[in-house]
């Protein structure tokens, strides 16, 4: 017998199977049992949420011939739900709009659907990718969407709401598929492994469930790839040997080398990133992508689905997340963004690479703006170490804001100081460093700072103490 | 129903609201030939392509089976236009005199119903029919007339409560479209069954799911400087469609643009709740105000002028536009 992917095999059923659409199982449950239901139906989502199934399911509750009337719970085995699995039935016609934009194809449909059904109580329209139709299919349909005959139901079903002209829009009821969350996912593979008789590692199938992106029906694909490369275990490494991880030692490395202000060793690892063969482009998008799942680890917590990486990683990658707090990631992403533009144009992508280099590697011994206004107001209650500033803009600088305004704290703020750069009994340039009020009244008071703020209009954002030559501006 | 003295030789449902113009329609049809809605006693032609000799043999034609034939002339604007002197002499044969008293022709054992968008009301055509008592207006309410016909129509149409806060922020989610808010109140009555009161809740799990809802989700959030929060929607958006990160960047702006005009209108000294009318904001008051306080004018200017870097970089290709929305809403939510 033919292997048939687990995406069919496990297709949903019943309103039951459905997973993670209780609003719209809700509704359409209640639409049979109150005799509610809608001459046309729109179901829209990402792919692989269940429109295409819940449009079956619907169909099937529809005409199912076990009952005398519609029933939430079709036999499943009667020629008409037989029939509608299978997409075969004589009265539940599936028509894929991708293939059938044109008018012609609807004016058929149209000319079809005064006949009434040949065994069952109603006549059901599903068209998939409907947004395919054309303008002028879509005002073929208008008028039979306006008053279908009795025995008529319509189900449309798109990835693309935004392309249904707002006349077939209002004359059909419009579900939201949601996606599915990626707990709602793994706890279906678990069932699915478990009736497949396959063993499954907990962190592996959560890898899976966050790779599938809300998708039931990727997420299914993939558990079918890992489940032919690993047979009937699937663990953590199988997962990670099939869908490796976009982190990279290389460049994590190299982050951790721009935390220590480290500019030599940071261009050693460049060398040796772009010695593997790295274009200049794909290595500043692979370093803007490592910086990016940092950025949401640091902001959303290190339990976030928005950063795929399995477990091992991700707790280095958490640690790492620590060394820079978010407007740190801001601008270092901002800085390998306006690099990636240069290099695409400039002949010496190189040099442009290596100065952004160091110029992260610099970056880590400023304080922003908001840091440091923070901390004037005494509102950060713990040292932000290695706040970098905002990427360069023309914009004048963001005034503060009124201290009522603000909202406290959310939790203290780790300190992620790179050991080398700061020594711990003279915090003078940069990491580590707060400036007090005291500091900001004693510079306002130099004759020389004065003069040269009223010359230039500006406003004093940090204080350096001790001798200039020890430090590096 | 039999031919009603009442009936007229012609309606003209005429407005710019597509569902109260087909509500009209399916009561006078209702009305005059019975809601079982006999097909023998009904024609109806598209007026794109309508012939006036056409439709006039219709109307003039007794129904064989029914007593009265109801004709009926869909998007009928350009056909009025076309056709407008022999719809005249129909309704006024003999052509009037000059202080003739204007008669509908007797016997009637045809309506005609001509269904348009525009009816200027300084045609003799209007005037006609106006005389014969034959207008049928189906004017939108104003924008803020909107809540309150919704929660007239839930009660009418569907025996449910709705509160005017859920009301609004239906309207909110949905838009002014009278037709696209009754397929709303229809999917939530049958949501909330038995019961019959639609309140809040239902409406954000049932209809607030949509992309244009998330990303006036993530500009929320943004102002209550929730990156967490903001960040897990956009991550909704991206997961819709393909195309989705470089459609919700205008989405954002449009959210963003109503809050710099809030603001502005804010440091004019106006009060909040013409704030939040003026400048099309739409919830909690207090929590606007708490928003619109978040940054300076220049601030949300300067948050625009960012956007549109990123547009600009996103569509030539000279940024990755999901990475760069997550670093816009990181840097707003960690701006102090």
């Amino acid at each position: 017998m033919s292997y048939t992917v687990l995406a069919r095999k496990f297709r949903s059923r019943t309103f039951d199977e459905v997973v993670g659409q209780t609003a719209v199982v809700t509704t359409l449950r209640n639409a049979i049992t109150q005799n509610r239901i809608h001459h046309g139906y729109l179901f829209t989502g990402t792919r692989g949420v269940g429109k295409t199934s819940m449009a079956r399911i619907l169909a099937k509750c529809l005409n199912c011939l076990s009952t005398d009337g519609p029933t939430m719970t079709p036999c499943g085995t009667c020629d008409s739900c037989i029939g509608v699995s299978r997409g075969e039935d004589v009265d539940v016609v599936e028509i894929d709009a991708a293939s059938n934009t044109g008018v012609d194809n609807i004016r058929e449909l149209r000319s079809n659907a005064v006949y009434r059904p040949a065994r069952a109580r109603y006549k059901i329209y599903i068209i998939d990718e409907v947004h395919m139709l054309s303008p002028g299919a879509f005002n073929a349909l208008l008028k039979t969407l306006e008053e279908p005959p009795e025995h008529v139901k319509f189900i449309l079903a798109t990835t693309e709401v935004q392309k249904i002209p707002p006349t077939i829009l209002s004359r059909v009821q419009r579900f939201d598929f949601k996606s599915i969350s990626p707990a709602d996912i793994a706890a279906q593979l678990a069932m699915i492994c478990k009736e497949e008789k396959v063993e499954a590692e907990e962190e592996a199938l959560r890898r899976v469930a966050r790779l599938a992106n809300g998708s039931m029906r990727d997420a299914l694909s993939l558990l079918d790839q890992a489940l032919s490369m690993g047979g009937n275990q699937l663990t953590g490494d199988v997962v990670n040997e099939l869908f490796p991880t976009t982190h990279d030692e290389q460049f994590a490395e190299l982050i951790d080398r721009l935390a220590d202000s480290d500019a030599a060793g940071a261009l050693t690892l460049v060398d040796a990133t772009l010695s593997m063969g790295h274009t200049l482009d794909y290595w500043c998008s692979r370093l803007s992508s490592q910086l990016r799942d940092l950025m949401i680890l640091r902001v959303c917590g290190e339990n976030t689905d928005l950063v795929d990486a399995p477990a091992g990683i991700r707790t280095k990658l958490v640690a790492q997340a620590q060394r820079f707090d978010s407007g740190a990631y801001v601008y270092m992403i901002s800085v390998i963004e306006e690099l990636r533009r240069s290099v695409r144009s400039a002949g010496t992508g190189r040099a442009l690479l290596d100065a952004a280099v160091i110029r992260l590697a610099e970056a880590a011994k400023f304080s922003s703006i908001e840091s440091l206004i923070a901390q004037v107001d005494g509102a950060a209650a713990a040292p932000r170490a290695t706040q970098a500033p905002a990427p360069r803009s023309s914009a004048p600088p963001p005034p503060a804001r009124a201290p009522e305004t603000r909202p406290p704290p959310a939790a203290p703020r780790p300190t992620p100081r790179p050991q080398a750069a700061a020594p711990a009994e003279a915090p003078a340039a940069g990491m580590g460093r707060r400036v007090t009020q005291a500091d900001l009244k004693a510079a306002h008071a130099e004759p020389v700072v004065k003069a040269a703020l009223e010359v230039f209009g500006g406003r004093i954002v940090d204080v350096q103490r001790g001798d200039p030559k020890q430090t590096d501006e | 129903m039999g031919v009603s003295d009442k009936n007229l030789p012609i309606y003209v449902i005429f407005g710019a609201e597509d569902f109260l113009r087909l509500r009209a329609m399916n009561a006078l049809i209702s009305r005059i030939i019975g809601p079982a809605r006999d097909d023998m006693a009904l024609a109806e032609f598209d007026g794109d392509n309508a012939l006036l000799a056409d439709v006039l043999d219709e109307v003039r034609t007794p129904s064989l089976l029914a007593p009265v034939r109801m004709v009926i002339v869909r998007d009928a604007d350009e056909f009025v236009s076309e056709n407008r002197d022999g719809i005249e002499r129909f309704l006024t044969k003999p052509p009037p005199k000059k202080d003739a008293k204007v008669e509908p022709p007797p016997p009637i054992t045809g309506v005609l119903v001509l269904v348009c968008r525009s009816w200027s009301k300084s045609t003799r055509l209007y005037k006609i029919v106006d005389a014969l008592g034959g207008n049928i207006p189906c004017d939108s309410p104003k924008a803020n007339e909107v809540p309150g016909w919704l929660v007239a129509h839930a009660r009418s149409a569907y025996g449910c409560t709705l509160d005017g806060a859920a009301a609004r922020r239906l309207v909110d989610l949905v838009g002014p479209s009278l037709g696209l808010l009754d397929m709303e109140l229809s999917k939530l009555a049958t949501y909330v069954m038995p019961k019959t009161m639609i309140g809040m809740t239902q409406i954000e799990e049932l209809v607030g799911a949509s992309r244009e809802e998330k990303v006036f989700g993530i500009t929320d959030c943004i102002a209550r400087r929730d990156a967490k929060g903001a960040l897990a929607m956009w991550e909704q958006v991206i997961a819709t469609d393909r195309d989705a990160p470089y459609r919700s960047i205008g989405g954002l702006a449009y959210g963003f643009r109503k809050l710099a005009e809030g603001k502005r209108l804010m440091k004019q000294g106006l009060a909040m709740p013409e704030v939040a009318k003026r400048a099309g904001l739409w919830g909690d008051l207090t929590q606007i105000k708490r928003q619109l306080e978040r940054f300076s004018l220049t601030q949300w200017q300067d948050h625009l002028v960012k956007l549109l870097r990123l547009d600009v970089a996103s569509k030539t290709g000279l940024g990755h536009v999901s990475t760069s929305v997550e670093r816009f809403i990181v840097e707003l939510c960690s701006a102090a």
